[in-house]
């Protein structure tokens, strides 16, 4: 029975932390060294020893049987924890992880969702959604819910934030980081925090009970494990998150603690390293570890100096700039420095802090500049560290979970290729439909879809030439970076997809496979990632472009039990602003361009007609007049919006042959009325035939025009009619025959011999090519 | 004196709480400042001294940006307020050279005509003709006094001056000393002199500022208002100032007409709702505070003297989209962009809607 322990409370992921951790276990050279974290994964520690295993990595450990559940515990090269670990190795001191084992975690976020579940039984949709930021309810989580303070259970608001507040801080992060990170030397550093922690420990407050349940379980067994080790070793060095330590070091009895640790529930889990990178260890990503800048605490953690800390970092950041050709001279770095150290001095601190360091690059470096600061905040601050394990640890859960689908849904990968036709209202097909779907967005194309005949848009049919390929695994083991999970991955993928797209209508692609893949949580993300570039594009053009891909999804989504009204909203919204601003954009397009928003309007006449609603297609209408009626639009463009106009009835027989007569008048230019007179009859001469007036008016336009603009005319106007369907010049052909004979009538003036005359009219029709109706 | 004069000049506006903080102030200042750095950001951003003597804000917003201005002359750095029309550059700019010189008249405005000579020095003709060249011929422009007597000189409008002439600026700075060949002699800045110059940054275009001038500087983006109260306050306080001073007949606007300009200069100028749940589209106008401030007067003026005297939507709708729209086509777009996906859609702005609408 020992009595030498001691407590070391770090901050996750803390550098300065490290240091004096080190420092501390050099002094007191355990023979034990206790960790949190899951207890039963200390087998996989052999593998630190791997040259292979290089940080940030993590510890993952997932449910066997229900592989969304899951949790991760990060290791950076700045991790206590992770520098505990190296120490002990070195020193050849066995190590436990101290902490509940991962399935007794996986247990509880099982019973989080649910309870999230029940709250919100009405809604699930938008619980889901808002869950997807929140570590309890998505189902690949960190596994400490709570890591994004530096103290465990996270009562309402951050205890560090008082003490901050105390200490005349903005926030804890950067009081915490001033503190204890960023100061070089840590003599008593532990003794100090112990005692914030024992002080902040009395007047916290838990309101989630759940989390205060699962704290004290946590802590009983942290408890336990401390005593059981004291039975075997002399110097103990407990290495916990700084919030446990009163728990731990206080008072406590064996038994109270073991009525707390009887029967809890516990799923089958399975553990594995995998790398990780610093990305995930941020904030900003689902899996947040909580700390802000990774980048930052490995600098801290490298340079140990005050002074060349900053000139170190400095350093970095104008070699980044160089990089990324941005000027940033010796000079700059050493003003900055100055005003780096004068900004730390004026607020009172010992050396300059990420803050000041930030603002005098800014200041200094990028003339007030926020651009590449960015950059500096992406490359630097986060910084791109991915890390690496041994090969030979367990496969990633990513491949397993495809394994338990195909077997679940009887779809075995076979080499030689095989067609599956999918029947889509069989509730099995429509899973298959998913997962292939889904392997597609993560570019495995395992199936390819045949897109005609029984497969078309608007059938119950899906075609699938299925081929399996080795490589796959090594993607599969690639796309596992997006989750562990297909779903998960795809989602994740998606997204990533929908941020780096060019172009809109590739988002609203990527919206139509999305749904078809089945994946709620990217759909909201990818609709949500169009709506706000929808909102930005200047060009409306570019925004009509992405609306035949929704129009489609809106008709036929219901096929595969899609959900329309998110599409409809997204139809709409985008239609609005488009037609607000669309007849401005087509002003003065040349001839390709022209043509490019010809397609572009027909494409979006046919999907608000898709669409179906009044006042939609009320809106779009109105956008279409205001094209036709511009004086100085392209008049290709208005012709056609003319023609739709007509057609849709909202223009009147005598209303469009005004028009008609007002464009092919003679004071227009020849060539833009025969431009408009293109738009207007749109490949199709139902118009011509059936309309009298219209009829004349083009007859008398072509008769009256000038040689030379006739000459000029005719190609376009030739073009134009080649366009039509062979039947359709054929009536033509025999209409131009009945009004000729009239005005052939009419124009008879000399006397002469007609059925002479007609006898000739055979070998002319054959001559001129006629008798076959073309003319 | 005072009563006569129609602005005052900082140092004296304020000098009692100059006083009252050199009063207080016991920490270290650096040669000829009046008062310490940390005295110098009390001063800018206001508080409540040991003594109960209230200091009050003259820049309402972020603390660190006045104490990395302040820091900035600290190290003998120039520095330079960048910032949109309307973001209290010269008014800060004033009051640091008030605070730290205890002197902000030492000025060079900048404008297209600025010659050397303003930024160096002149001379005295009928005295060079009459005994030639002498110091007592010399007239020192304000960068020189400013040099002599360790104080700071302000330069307005940077980026207005030409090129040629910003470039006189760079010995200056760098060399901390002004040459006059004539008699052979130079002046040397002696310690507290530094520069601070005021530029537009939407004026980048007419003279931008050479990398060389430009490295010399640490510059400081005074944003625009951060949140939504901070500005509805800055207008509403600006707007009952001015309206004393003009003499408005119509009442001083409600808080709500206010907050709904402010509201739609803020919804466009960052290019997304104030909710968050949309974006939108920015129109080229710069939608200052200070232009927000001018809608809401146009709109006093307006119901004091053809309307009922109470400010409502109608009377600012012309003022408020003549302020959105500077480019008839594109902004056009954007602007009914917004109205029909933006304020539509807000139950409580159907009058607003109506007004714009009807002079759209």
């Amino acid at each position: 029975m020992s009595d030498d322990i001691s407590y070391f409370g770090i901050r996750h992921h803390g550098p300065g932390c490290a240091r004096s951790l080190l420092k501390a276990l050099e002094a007191q050279r355990p023979d034990c060294v206790l960790i949190e974290g899951p207890a039963g994964c200390e087998a996989l520690l052999a593998h630190l020893a791997d040259a292979q295993m290089q940080p940030p990595v993590a510890l993952l450990s997932h449910s066997v049987d229900e592989p969304q559940w899951a949790v991760f515990h990060p290791f950076a090269v700045f991790s206590p924890e992770w520098q505990a670990l190296r120490w002990a190795l070195q020193a050849k001191v066995p190590v436990r992880f101290i902490d509940v084992s991962p399935g007794v975690s996986l247990a509880w976020q099982r019973q989080a969702r649910q309870a999230a579940a029940d709250q919100a039984p009405a809604a699930p949709e938008s619980t889901a959604v808002e869950a997807s930021n929140d570590d309890a309810a998505i189902p690949c989580t960190e596994a400490e819910p709570s890591a994004a303070a530096p103290t465990k259970p996270q009562p309402p608001h951050d205890p560090l934030d008082w003490l901050a507040m105390a200490a005349g801080y903005d926030d804890g992060e950067s009081w915490w980081n001033q503190m204890v990170e960023e100061r070089c030397d840590g003599s008593d550093l532990f003794a100090a925090i112990a005692q914030a922690m024992t002080e902040l420990r009395e007047n916290a407050h838990f309101t989630n009970h759940l989390d205060a349940r699962h704290e004290a379980i946590r802590e009983a067994h942290m408890r336990c494990m401390v005593r059981e080790t004291r039975q075997q070793y002399q110097r103990i060095a407990v290495v916990c998150g700084a919030w446990h330590v009163p728990a731990l070091a206080g008072k406590s009895t064996a038994s109270a603690d073991q009525r707390l640790l009887k029967g809890l529930e516990k799923l089958k889990a399975q553990t594995t390293w995998v790398p990780w990178t610093y990305r995930h260890l941020s904030l900003r990503s689902g899996y947040g570890a909580g700390i802000a800048s990774p980048g930052w605490y490995e600098h801290l953690w490298h340079s140990s100096d005050g002074r060349a800390r900053s000139v170190g970092w400095f350093a970095r950041v104008a070699h980044l700039l160089r990089e990324h050709e941005l000027d940033c001279s010796s000079a700059h770095l050493i003003e900055a420095t100055r005003l780096a150290d004068t900004l730390a001095s004026l607020r009172g601190r010992p050396a300059p802090g990420l803050d000041e360091l930030n603002e005098a690059t800014r200041c200094v470096i990028c003339n007030g500049d926020d651009m590449p600061m960015r950059l500096v905040a992406a490359q630097l601050m986060l910084g791109n560290a991915l890390g690496t394990v041994p090969a030979d640890v367990p496969s990633v859960p990513l491949q397993r979970d495809l394994q338990a689908q195909q077997k679940r849904l009887r779809m075995k990968p076979e080499a030689l290729s095989r067609r599956l036709d999918l029947d889509l209202r069989n509730d099995t097909d429509l899973q298959r439909s998913h997962l292939l779907h889904r392997l597609g967005l993560l570019d495995i194309g395992w199936g390819r879809l045949a897109t005609l005949g029984r497969s078309a848009r608007g059938t119950f049919h899906e075609l699938w030439d299925l081929a399996w390929e080795p490589r796959f695994e090594v993607d599969l083991i690639v796309a596992s970076r997006f989750g562990h999970t297909l779903e998960l991955a795809a989602s994740t993928c998606a997204v990533e997809h929908a941020h780096d797209a060019a172009k809109l209508a590739d988002v609203a692609a990527l919206v139509d496979r999305v749904l078809l893949a089945n994946l709620p949580h990217a759909i909201v993300a990818v609709a949500q990632e169009l709506e706000e570039r929808a909102a930005t594009d200047g060009d409306p053009l570019s925004l009509l472009s992405a609306l035949p891909a929704l129009a489609n999804i809106y008709r036929y989504g219901n096929v595969r039990q899609t959900d329309g009204t998110l599409v409809a909203h997204l139809f709409d919204s985008i239609l609005l602003r488009a037609g607000i601003g669309v007849a401005v954009a087509v002003n003065g397009l040349n001839g390709e361009a022209a043509e490019r928003a010809r397609e572009t309007l027909l494409a979006v006449d046919r999907a608000v007609g898709l669409r179906q609603g009044d006042e939609q297609t009320a809106a779009w209408r109105h956008s279409l007049r205001i094209i036709a009626m511009a004086e100085n639009g392209t008049p290709l463009l208005r012709g056609l919006c003319t023609r739709l106009l007509l057609d849709a009835t909202i223009l009147s027989g005598e209303e469009a042959s005004r028009l008609l007569g007002l464009n092919l008048s003679q004071g227009r230019d020849a060539l833009e009325a025969a431009q408009w007179l293109d738009g207007f009859l749109n490949r199709n001469a139902t118009v011509l035939l059936h309309d009298d007036a219209l009829w004349s008016l083009i007859d008398h336009w072509l008769s009256t025009l000038h040689d030379e603009h006739f000459m000029r005319v005719v190609p376009l106007v030739r073009r134009t009619f080649a366009q039509f369907e062979a039947a359709d010049r054929r009536d033509l052909g025999e209409r131009v025959k009945r009004h000729g004979d009239v005005s052939a009538e009419a124009a008879v003036t000399t006397p002469w011999n007609e059925s002479r005359a007609a006898r000739a009219l055979p070998m002319l029709r054959e001559l001129l090519g006629m008798n076959d109706g073309q003319c | 004196m005072s009563t006569t004069v129609l602005r005052q000049h900082a140092e004296e506006q304020f000098a009692e709480e100059l006083d009252a903080l050199k009063k207080v102030d016991d920490r270290q200042r650096p040669t000829h400042w009046q008062l310490s750095p940390w005295a110098v950001v009390t001063y800018l951003i206001g508080g409540r001294l040991d003594n109960g003597f209230e200091v009050s804000a003259k820049y309402i917003g972020n603390r660190r940006l006045m104490e990395i201005a302040v820091a900035t002359l600290a190290t003998d750095r120039a520095l330079l307020l960048f910032g949109v029309p309307g973001t209290a550059k010269s008014w800060v700019s004033e009051h640091l050279a008030a605070a730290i010189s205890g002197d902000s008249t030492l000025l060079v405005q900048g404008t297209a005509g600025t010659s050397e000579e303003q930024i160096r020095y002149g001379w005295n003709y009928a005295e060079l003709l009459a005994n030639g060249p002498s110091e007592k011929a010399l007239v020192a422009s304000p960068m020189m006094r400013a040099m002599r007597d360790g104080k700071l000189a302000r330069v307005e409008e940077l980026t207005r001056i030409p090129a040629d002439v910003q470039d006189s600026l760079i010995t200056v700075l760098s060399e901390k000393t002004l040459p006059i060949p004539e008699l052979g002699a130079e002046v040397q800045a002696t310690r507290g002199f530094s520069v601070i110059a005021t530029a537009n940054n939407r004026d980048k275009g007419v003279n931008e500022l050479s990398s060389a001038l430009k490295r010399r500087f640490n510059t400081v983006i005074l944003p625009v208002p951060a949140s939504q109260e901070e500005e509805v306050s800055i207008v509403a306080k600006r707007v009952a100032e001015l309206g004393r001073a003009l003499e408005l007949p119509s009442e001083p606007p409600a808080l709500k007409e206010i907050s709904r300009v402010v509201h739609i200069f803020r919804e466009l100028r960052n290019g997304q709702t104030e909710d968050g749940k949309a974006k939108l589209k920015s129109p080229s106008a710069t939608l200052s505070t200070a232009e927000a401030i001018s809608v809401i007067n146009n709109g006093m003026a307006l119901a004091g003297h053809f309307g009922d005297g109470v400010l409502r939507a109608a009377d600012l709708a012309s003022s408020l989209i003549g302020a959105v729209i500077k480019d008839p086509v594109q902004d056009q777009v954007v602007w009914n962009e917004y109205l029909e996906t933006v304020v539509k859609e807000r139950a409580e702005w159907k009058d607003l809607y109506r007004a714009l609408r009807e002079h759209a």
